[in-house]
């Protein structure tokens, strides 16, 4: 967009209501789900706490996985509700240590519900999915993915993987509205959530978004729906179905970018937060903060550069580490560019040993040796 | 099998020696039909029964995509399509009849100018045709200023994107194919038939009613045939000015396999327009049932 005109966006016709049916199915197959699909009309963090206000019960057994604060925050709204809680809490900015997963999930006589975040974009970390859902299926236990920050930049197959509970955002890797989220639900899922004593008459619950659209033809959206955000979503997914393999397309894309910020950071003589490159999300880098750099310092000497977006952790890493963003449209060669040297040259200004040339170099080698991804530079 | 040939005896007899030049040319269009219709159409019906999965089918036996091809939105989709296909046939016949008929009985020696006139917009691309009209329905465009101008609204139009916008391209774009079989039936009507009505008494009504439109039957069942089966799955009109949205079946479809990429509910949806297809043409076929007899 060169140049934005806010009042383009008046007065925008309804979104038509036999749309939202088609919308439901195409983010459905964007999560790789044949369940239900429903829609939050609000941030995605809404819908996470719908889907917790929803399958919390008096005495619900809950593995969950603590990554960053969206885990706490879970098991907060779980218990509220009545559910019995276990943490299973990671190092902070680390993914979850399957060893840690599999014991604590093996301590708890009865599981009904195991709750993870697939990736973090407040540290830049991603959890071994396929490896937790293997062991909450063998368990019995229903699966519930926040996949916010992973959708549209790692490969995330509800089907296969057999989650049961699924909460995107189309902000992120989908490149599209921040005000809505979509929620996949599998009938097991449905059926806990309608077990007494069943949240109703709530903008939270589930069991509404259901009994008030899916179950009358998935027609009109119950209340006002907001037509920018659905028109937006549209275009998000009519621009990822443009490209030539759609969804796999756009990871890729996120992967390379990933890829090139990884071997642009180990190039530079400072090695990624995360080392492992399998447990790295690849809408955000995380990157060290160097001992003896003041974490804000190193933001704002990276500020000046153009096209850069580097900020600090979140949830608590904020001394560690620092995101160097290459999500949705950012997830090209320029603005991955732009982040390696940015952060270069602000260690560089700060005292630190970095060999720059070194990282532009990478950075170009790892889109010279990639095949073309899709429409984006 | 020894009765059925002495059966065919005494009409292969009769019938005169088949060429095998003929037989060759009758070959190619069956093999024609049998790669390019058949063949895909077998492969509908056999996934339309499989287990899908992303970009794929897994060959079986489950009713659960009829299921769900049957039930809450694709349902409503479904009958709406049905719906709207009855309804803008429906309406194409409206328009076309008195057109039909003012062509093969009161325009005299304009008739071939007239026909020409209906035919010649086929000369012309369907998509650009059918995109000329996002242009006057748009906001802003030729409509809005005409109904504003005549005061029969006020303000900004939001025609585009609508169902009343599928309907106008709906019946812009059959309404010819209507005309024409109208047209053939009406003008071989004997004139004498007309007369002999109105000797017999008959205003100018009750001839049309019980000469004109019974004797009609088939060129209104050809234009509803014309027009009524392929706006069961008309995409490009309901694409381009119903917005995109799912509006009909055949965007509904074709959203399965290109963006859900769930090709068994897709195909479980294509065999029940294939169903809804079979049904009007055999309505259709009842509707002009004895129609020979009468007429020799």
């Amino acid at each position: 967009m060169t140049q934005f005109a806010a009042e383009d966006l008046l007065d925008p016709p309804a979104y038509p209501d036999v749309g939202y049916a088609l919308l439901a199915d195409r983010i459905g197959a964007v999560m790789r789900s044949f369940d239900d699909v429903v829609f939050v009309q609000a941030e995605a963090v809404v819908a996470l706490e719908a889907v917790a206000a929803s399958l919390a019960k008096p005495g619900l057994k809950v593995l969950n996985v603590v990554t960053s604060m969206y885990g706490d925050y879970f098991a907060t709204w779980l218990r509220r509700g009545g559910a019995v809680v276990e943490n299973v809490v990671a190092e902070p900015g680390r993914p979850v240590d399957l060893a840690v997963f599999q014991a604590a999930l093996d301590a708890m006589a009865e599981v009904d519900v195991v709750v993870l975040v697939h990736g973090e974009a407040a540290n830049g970390v991603l959890n071994p999915l396929p490896e937790i859902a293997e062991s909450a299926k063998a368990r019995g236990a229903l699966l519930v993915v926040d996949a916010v920050a992973s959708i549209g930049a790692h490969q995330f197959e509800v089907q296969t993987l057999g989650i049961d509970i699924a909460v995107i955002g189309p902000q992120k890797g989908l490149g599209g509205p921040a005000g809505l989220s979509a929620i996949s639900v599998s009938e097991a899922a449905w059926a806990k959530i309608a077990e007494e004593p069943a949240l109703r008459l709530s903008t939270l619950s589930l069991l509404d978004l259901k009994e008030k659209w899916l179950d009358l033809g998935a027609d009109a959206l119950p209340g006002t729906p907001a037509p920018l955000e659905f028109w937006a979503l549209d275009a998000a997914l009519d621009r990822i179905d443009a490209e030539e393999d759609a969804i796999e397309t756009v990871i890729e894309r996120h992967q390379l970018a990933a890829r090139a910020t990884r071997a642009g950071l180990r190039a530079l003589g400072v090695p990624p937060w995360i080392e492992d490159d399998g447990s790295a999300s690849a809408l955000v880098t995380a990157a060290p903060v160097p001992a003896g750099v003041e974490p804000q310092a190193l933001v704002d000497a990276s500020g000046g550069f153009e096209g850069a977006a580097i900020s600090l952790g979140v949830g608590g890493v904020e001394h560690l580490l620092v995101r160097l963003n290459h999500t949705g449209i950012r997830a090209a060669y320029r603005p991955v560019l732009a982040n390696v040297v940015a952060y270069g040259q602000a260690l560089a200004a700060l005292g630190q040993s970095v060999d720059i040339d070194a990282a532009i170099e990478a950075v170009a080698r790892a889109y010279q040796d990639a095949e073309p991804v899709g429409s984006a530079e | 099998m020894i009765s059925a040939s002495q059966h065919s005896q005494p009409i292969s007899k009769r019938a005169p020696p088949a060429r095998v030049s003929d037989q060759l040319f009758a070959a190619i269009p069956t093999a024609w039909l049998a790669i390019f219709f058949l063949a895909p159409l077998a492969f509908t019906v056999v996934y339309s029964f499989g287990n899908s999965l992303f970009g794929a089918v897994e060959l079986g036996f489950t009713l659960k995509n009829y299921q769900t091809a049957l039930s809450g939105f694709y349902l409503s989709t479904f009958l709406r399509t049905v719906q709207f296909a009855i309804t803008a046939s429906a309406l194409c016949l409206a328009v076309a009849f008195p057109v039909a008929y003012f062509i093969a009985r009161k325009a005299g020696r304009f008739r071939t100018l007239a026909l020409v006139l209906i035919l010649i917009p086929y000369f012309s691309s369907f998509l650009v045709r059918v995109m000329s009209w996002q242009i006057l329905l748009a906001r802003g465009g030729v409509f809005e200023g005409v109904l504003n101008f005549l005061h029969l609204h006020d303000g900004p139009l939001d025609l585009l994107d609508t169902k009343t916008a599928v309907f106008i391209g709906m019946v812009y774009a059959y309404l010819p194919i209507a005309i024409v079989p109208l047209f053939v039936v009406l003008d071989r009507m004997p004139p004498a038939l007309l007369e002999a009505s109105r000797d017999l008494g008959a205003s100018r009504f009750q001839t049309f009613w019980a000469v004109t439109l019974p004797m009609a039957r088939p060129g209104i069942a050809t234009a509803v045939l014309l027009t009524a089966v392929p706006m069961l799955g008309e995409m490009v009109i309901p694409k381009l000015l119903g917005g995109s949205r799912g509006v009909l079946m055949g965007q509904a479809i074709s959203s399965q396999y290109l963006q859900s990429q769930n090709y068994a509910l897709g195909s479980a949806m294509a065999v029940l327009v294939l169903i809804a297809v079979a049904v009007v043409v055999a309505a259709l076929a009842r509707l002009t049932k004895g129609f020979a007899e009468v007429a020799a």
